[in-house]
């Protein structure tokens, strides 16, 4: 039997023809290209949205300019205030840097009459300031420095009345100095001397207590 | 997977990841300083509004007579501790008439720069100007000057003092002083 041949007349000769259909390939192609596009156009969106809110931004701080312009009495006035809030602010820090450092006096003296022995007589009273120098570890490390350190000397002259007594009176007044709620936080140490005092042919027994006060402590 | 299949997958693999890194430059060079420009721009924005808000406020004849109320009560806060250069002389004045008031005797004061060892304080708004002040007084008057001028204002810091009756005459002790006074410095000197 004879079997039937097909021809192939093939006029393009090889051109032409239609490829054949692939749809992974053109799933593929696809995705390969929709990916960036959808990124860049997310890029482009959060760029575009950006630029449009900086625009506006702008916009509004120049409104806002405008109008202070428009207001530069009140604006020359509220400069000023500033300027004078920073001023009492700083003036009131450098005084109450240095003012810390001092003492009232007042209250110190009542507190000597308070606790002054009847028996004794307060002659005098001196307060003194002056420096130290004291050797301190440096704060930033490495070796020690040197540095002045104010001291204040509070001298209370006083005499007995009578002698009989033998300082016993001056041992307890110094005693309560010591002691005192008031100078008791204060005081770092209390010396007394002793004198005699010559006058109208009279021989009286004076006595100079000596306070140191703690350095930097306040009254 | 056929072999065109792959290579096309390589393909798209290379697109992706050239594009990723591509966005992420962008990212980093373009859009991150543009967003942190925006966020500064907002800010300066909140600034100037909260400004453009208080200069609003404070438009009104009566913000205007308030902020001039505090201005006038900051200067007397720090008069309260800091007298003027011009007022000095009335400083020494109001001292003489605490003395002349509390009946001292033989009364000086006089104004210098230094009396005492203590550094005085040379700061950038105020300065410290000591006063020497000599009398004669019994310890009641002493003590009475003491307190006046402690309560002085502006504030009159006394840095030293002494009371001594050396001519053994109670009513007569010798007493000197050295007070301190903070001087405002002109504002811009």
């Amino acid at each position: 039997m004879n079997a039937k041949k097909m021809l192939t007349i093939d006029l393009l000769k090889g051109q032409g023809i239609p490829e054949r259909s692939n749809p992974d390939k053109i799933a593929l192609t696809a995705i390969t290209i929709v990916v960036p596009f959808f990124i860049g156009l997310t890029l482009l969106n959060i760029y575009s949205k950006n630029s449009v809110l900086l625009s506006i931004q702008r916009q509004n701080i120049e409104n806002c300019e405008k109008g202070m312009n428009k207001l530069s009495e009140a604006q020359n006035l509220l400069n000023r205030s500033e300027k004078e809030k920073k001023y009492r602010d700083d003036c009131l820090a450098e005084v109450a840097k240095t003012i810390n450092k001092s003492y009232q006096w007042t209250p110190a003296l009542i507190e000597i009459v308070k606790l002054l022995p009847d028996s004794v007589v307060l002659s005098g009273v001196d307060v003194k300031q002056g420096t130290i120098k004291k050797t301190v570890p440096s704060k930033q490390g490495g070796s020690d420095i040197e540095v002045t350190i104010p001291v204040t000397k509070l001298k209370i002259c006083v005499t007995e009345k009578s002698s009989l007594s033998r300082s016993q009176n001056i041992r307890e007044f110094q005693e309560q100095l010591r002691s005192s709620d008031f100078f008791k936080p204060l005081l770092d140490t209390i010396t007394v001397s002793q004198g005699i005092d010559n006058y109208k042919e009279v021989s009286n027994v004076t006595y100079q207590i000596e306070c140191n006060f703690k350095q930097q402590s306040k009254l | 997977m056929n072999k065109a299949l792959k290579k096309d997958f390589k393909l798209a693999i290379f697109v992706w990841l050239a594009s990723a890194l591509l966005a992420t430059l962008v990212y980093l060079f373009v859009i991150s300083p543009e967003i942190n420009l925006e966020k500064q721009i907002a800010a300066q924005f909140v600034e100037k509004q909260k400004a453009f808000t208080t200069i609003l406020n404070s438009n009104s004849k009566d913000a205007r007579a308030n902020l001039n109320q505090q201005m006038l009560q900051w200067q007397d806060e720090v008069g309260q501790y800091a007298i003027g250069i011009d007022d000095l002389p009335n400083l020494t004045f109001d001292i003489s008439k605490i003395a002349k008031d509390v009946k001292v005797e033989s009364f000086s004061i006089s104004s210098q720069d230094v009396y005492s060892n203590i550094k005085k304080q040379e700061g950038a708004f105020v300065n410290e100007k000591q006063l020497k002040v000599n009398f004669k007084s019994d310890f009641n008057k002493f003590a009475a000057f003491l307190n006046a001028v402690e309560r002085h204002r502006p504030v009159v810091v006394v840095n030293e003092f002494s009371i001594s009756n050396t001519e053994h005459d109670p009513s007569s002790s010798q007493v000197s002083l050295i007070l301190s006074v903070y001087v405002k410095k002109k504002q811009g000197s």
